[in-house]
């Protein structure tokens, strides 16, 4: 063996200095490194004085009751399942590569300086680090996605409910702001008689606006765009805009900030639905009108995807969270 | 040689796998708590979000009923405090939703929730009295407890003319409070316990802390720094007993941490799941008394 060992010098003096440098490798590596404790194969969490705590009865006493819709385990594992579902009933095409791309390059610098901010709510939506970025507007471009699909399949159904309880339309404006109603000035009169003049002379409305209004949607020919019963404008201009009919100029009206004039643009239902540009006002009035709905699209999201639940308290704590356990 | 070389790669690979932070996982954490196409949602994966979201909390609330239970035993004082605490948030959240909160909260009766909550806090409320009750010395060192009495003014002229009085003996510094009251500030003059966390500029500290005997009027007198405040000071004791001192010890901000983190070091608290370290040293940085 040493004779072996004698002829083979060279090779055991590059074995012993391998040796030697893994072993400091190791050593280094592990310097300032956490520990890891188990006791009997289970993961130590903590340990003080002679009690350990293990990990298996922390995840008990963090998931609370397994069969409760309100437990955080079943909140947990309902984000877990919602990003299974759409991760998987989605895919991320070129276009969404390139919002996903842009909402991250806006949400890094608007956050540059806070990320200590951004991480926090990152992790409120459960994620865990600023390297999630990037999932998180994935999954959040793919629920829209998934979400929209569903609304445009059946957007007859869902609309016509809205439309028939809710007067829809689209709505444009001109506002002459006045600053004190029992002494109007002689500049906001002025402006008040060179509307009524343009409109009574035949001028197109939006070029009215453009030149007159005083609302920030002067520039887009005071379009205000989509609008129901549920719109969150004061009350005088929305009985007035809801009263109205297509294509007739009101009155002036008078709110808070001034004196209106409202043009209904738009009161038919497949002109709106076919409306782009208040696609998603129109979504979310489906979304308001229907709490329920999107959870539902989830679950039969997942249902085509094929879900097996690992038992039934899993199975009712989702559909109850859901709130579709009577459906099944 | 083969025989080497598999030694050295099997080497890197103990070395390569050793080399992170702990986390911990479940013992049966790769069960499919549901599986979604091919995707499964493991126990593990829904004991790492949980642990993110309250894990942290957790563990400092069994540390806690760990240490009170070492160091807090109960009396019947405690029990009747605890008794009457849960009762008033009984009387708060009524008698008809009370059973509904226990089982949100998770608790299986009333009996847990006594025992496990309102008992627990009322323990754990004693901790830091005990604390400061067995290392009054090293507290005392530590906040630097002076026993003081206090004329503050904006004026200068009047403080220089208190202080040659104080110091003549014609007034003491109640008195020149009474005299002056019309041009002071914030001290009344009467005896108070000060320690270095109670907001008086750190050279005028400095020369708090440079008196050895009780009694003293420090001389000249003092000033803060953007000079808008003048004082005359007396030190009346560089001694102060644990009694008098302990209710300002009380209302120190970081006691009841530094009371904490005493016990956690008395036990040997360790943590060996790098997310809970680093929760803990996030929120309660002094709670971690191990060496990483």
């Amino acid at each position: 063996m040493i004779e072996k060992l004698k002829e083979n010098w060279f090779v055991v003096l590059v074995a012993a200095i391998l040796i030697a440098a893994v072993g400091y490798y190791t050593y280094d590596t592990n310097k300032g490194k956490l520990p890891g404790k188990k006791v009997d194969g289970k993961d130590v969490v903590a340990s003080i004085g002679d009690t350990n705590y293990f990990a298996d009865d922390l995840y008990l006493e963090l998931y609370g009751d397994e069969s409760s819709a309100s437990s955080a385990g079943t909140q947990v594992l309902f984000s877990y399942f919602e990003r299974a579902v759409v991760d998987a009933a989605i895919s991320v095409d070129d276009e969404m590569k390139t919002q996903i791309a842009t909402a991250v390059t806006s949400v890094k610098q608007s956050y540059a300086g806070q990320e200590a901010t951004l991480l926090t709510q990152l992790q409120a939506a459960g994620y865990s680090s600023l390297d999630d970025l990037e999932a998180y507007f994935t999954h959040y471009y793919k629920m829209q996605k998934l979400i929209g699909d569903a609304y445009a399949e059946d957007l007859e159904n869902l609309f016509t409910p809205i439309y028939e309880e809710k007067k829809p339309r689209v709505v444009s404006h001109i506002l002459v702001k006045i600053s004190d109603f029992d002494n109007i000035t002689e500049e906001e009169q002025a402006k008040l008689d060179a509307v009524d003049k343009a409109l009574a002379d035949g001028e197109d409305f939006a070029e009215v606006a453009k030149e007159y209004s005083d609302d920030g949607s002067a520039s887009d020919g005071g379009n205000l765009g989509y609008m129901d019963a549920d719109t969150n404008f004061v009350s005088e201009f929305k009985e007035a805009a809801l009263a109205a009919e297509k294509g007739v100029v009101t009155d002036w009206i008078r709110t808070e900030y001034g004196y209106h004039k409202i043009l209904v643009t738009e009161t038919d239902k497949e002109a709106l639905m076919n409306d782009e540009s208040i696609r998603d006002d129109i979504y979310a009035a489906i979304e308001s009108a229907n709490p329920d709905l999107n959870a539902q699209i989830i679950w039969e999201a997942g249902q085509k995807l094929g879900v097996e639940f690992a038992n039934e308290n899993v199975e009712n704590a989702i559909k109850s969270y859901l709130g579709i356990e009577d459906e099944e | 040689m083969k025989k080497l070389l598999t030694v050295c790669a099997f080497a890197l690979l103990v070395t390569l796998s050793g080399c992170k932070d702990a986390t911990t996982s479940l013992s049966d954490g790769n069960d499919a708590l549901i599986t979604v196409g091919n995707t499964k949602i493991t126990k593990n994966d829904v004991y790492t979000g949980l642990k993110s979201e309250n894990g942290v909390t957790a563990v400092i609330s069994k540390l806690t009923a760990y240490i009170v239970d070492q160091e807090v035993p109960v009396t019947d004082e405690m029990m009747s405090e605890a008794q009457e605490t849960m009762q008033s948030f009984k009387d708060t959240v009524g008698e008809s939703n009370w059973a509904t909160f226990l089982a949100n909260m998770g608790y299986d009766d009333e009996q847990q929730y006594l025992e496990e909550r309102a008992l627990l806090s009322v323990r754990a409320a004693q901790l830091t009295s005990k604390y400061i009750n067995e290392n009054y010395d090293q507290i005392k060192e530590t906040y630097q407890i002076r026993k003081v009495r206090i004329f503050q003014t904006t004026d200068s002229a009047i403080a220089a003319e208190v202080q040659e009085k104080v110091q003549n003996g014609e007034l003491t510094i109640q008195d020149a409070v009474n005299q002056y009251d019309a041009v002071t500030t914030t001290y009344d003059g009467s005896e108070q316990i000060l320690t270095n966390a109670s907001g008086l500029g750190s050279s005028i500290w400095e020369n708090i802390m440079a008196v050895t005997e009780d009694n003293t009027v420090l001389t000249p007198y003092q000033y803060s720094s953007d000079l808008s405040n003048f004082y005359v000071i007396e030190v009346v004791s560089v001694d102060v007993p644990l009694e008098e001192a302990q209710s300002t010890i009380e209302g120190l901000s970081t006691i009841s941490d530094d009371a904490f983190a005493y016990y956690l070091k008395k036990y040997n608290f360790t943590v060996y799941d790098i997310d809970l370290y680093n929760g803990i040293k996030s929120q309660k940085a002094s709670y971690i008394v191990q060496d990483k």
